[in-house]
Order: structure tokens, then sequence, then C-alpha cells
């Protein structure tokens, strides 16, 4: 059951990521991304880290995507801003050229033999008590530095977006 | 596993197309966001496969840093879109030649 549901979720979220590089409107990549976003949370679950799933959409999905979407309605682009395109011997030269790189990382990852078996898992292998008590113990140091990035992020956005400083 | 870490690629490899391809920042922003999810992806699988929870704590920091970076880029592009009115990178290329 997790074999056909992983590779359901593998078809849709590649297809939505095909979509929101090739969509010419802003709004319609960021609700393709959101389809991306929420079904790569669906293969966090079938991983075991269900409290990763959960962080997952509440804050990408939940936050940033939202935070995209305000930023696009406030720009309020018509359809002849949207910014022209390269042309199409440019895009089928970018195409090639990112095959070569899709094929360069999983070729080596096709090949190898040391990945082929999952081990088994118990129950509660990723929980946010256990996700916690790391948080708080060996990594404490990381935490409260992303805390102090995230306050310097908030104070940036805010200067950089006012009107007059 | 292989699965996973080669479907991990594939969103990579579209997020990198997606960068390279496109003139419109947003759409630049929200392939780098796909890039990071497909990095994302890859650690949730080695944490499963050595049942270490390290993979999982580093997720949460990228997810920090991606939702950092992306605050700051937005701000960057409103402020770019108040002087040049326009969201075309080539907009922005006054530093060329």
């Amino acid at each position: 059951m997790k074999d056909q549901l992983f590779w359901l979720l593998a078809i849709v979220s590649t297809l939505s990521a095909i979509l929101v590089i090739t969509r010419k409107n802003p709004i319609y990549s960021a609700l393709y991304l959101i389809v991306c976003l929420i079904s790569l949370a669906v293969i966090f679950v079938i991983l075991d880290a269900v409290a990763l799933a959960g962080f997952h959409i509440l804050i990408y999905a939940g936050a940033i995507m939202v935070l995209f979407i305000f930023v696009i309605m406030l720009l309020n682009l018509k359809p002849e801003e949207f910014g022209q395109e390269f042309s199409m011997k440019t895009k089928i030269f970018i195409y090639l050229l990112c095959l070569l790189i899709f094929l360069s990382l999983a070729i080596p990852f096709y090949l190898d033999n040391s990945f082929k078996n999952m081990p088994d898992a118990q129950k509660d292998f990723s929980s946010v008590n256990k996700l916690g008590s790391l948080l708080f113990d060996k990594f404490v140091l990381p935490f409260e530095l992303i805390s102090i990035l995230v306050i310097i992020a908030i104070l940036g956005a805010v200067v950089l977006a006012k009107r007059r400083i | 596993m292989t699965k996973y870490l080669i479907l991990s690629s594939l969103l990579f490899s579209i997020g990198v197309c997606g960068v390279i391809s496109r003139r419109n920042i947003l759409i630049i922003l929200m392939s780098l966001e796909l890039m990071l999810n497909a990095v994302n992806l890859s650690l949730v699988t080695f944490s499963r496969y050595r049942l270490d929870l390290q993979g999982q704590i580093f997720f949460l920091m990228i997810l920090g840093v991606a939702a950092a970076e992306v605050a700051v880029g937005l701000s960057i592009l409103i402020a770019l879109f108040r002087t040049k009115k326009s969201v075309d990178t080539i907009d922005a290329s006054i530093l060329k030649e």
C-alpha cells in the first residue's frame, strides 16, 4: 500500500513542480507549489516523520506560501507586466542541461546497491516529544541561532519594504 | 529507498530548471523553494534510513532559514518593484556593461 501511495505522490509532486516552473501567471505557480508541498508532506508521513509533516504544512504551505500570495496580490500585475521569457531555443538548451543535472544525480543513486532496504522502525520513531528533547538538549545552539536569524530577517524585511526610512 | 532519493534529485533539477529558465523574479523565488524542499526530502529519507533524528533536526533548521530567506527576498522584490515597476530580471541589470 505504501508503494502505490508513493508512486501516486511522486507523480503528483513531479507534475505540479513542472507546472510551477512553466506557468506565466505567478499566482498559478504559487498554487501548484502548494500542491507540491502538500504531496511532499504526505511522503514525509510515509517515511514515519509525522511531526515533520505537520511542521512542513504549517510553516511552508501555511505561512511562506501565504506570504508569497500576499505579495503577488499586492504587486497587482496585469498580464502584460508578467515579464518576457527567453526564446524557445534557449529554453530547449536549458531543459537539456537540467536533464543532464538530473541524470548526474540520479544514476549514481540508481546504481548504488547499499540503499536498497529500509530498516524497520518502531511506531513512534519520530515524535514531537523526541524532536523537542533533542532540540533543547543537544541542538540548543542551532535552535537559538535560528531564532536570532528570524528576528534579523523580520527587521530586514520591515526596513527594506518601508517607503521612507 | 533509492526511489525517494531519485524523486528528490528530480525535484531539485526541476527547481534548477525553473531558476535558470524564467525571467519573472517571483517564479525564480518559488523554484528556489522547490529546490530547498527537494533537499528536505532527501534529509528525511536518510534520517529514516539511519533511524537517527539528527536529519529531522536539520530539516527544522532549513525550514527556519527558508522562511527568513523568503521574507527578505520578497521585501527586496518589493523595493525593486517600487523603482523599476517591473518583475523582469532584465530590468534589474543596470550593473551590466
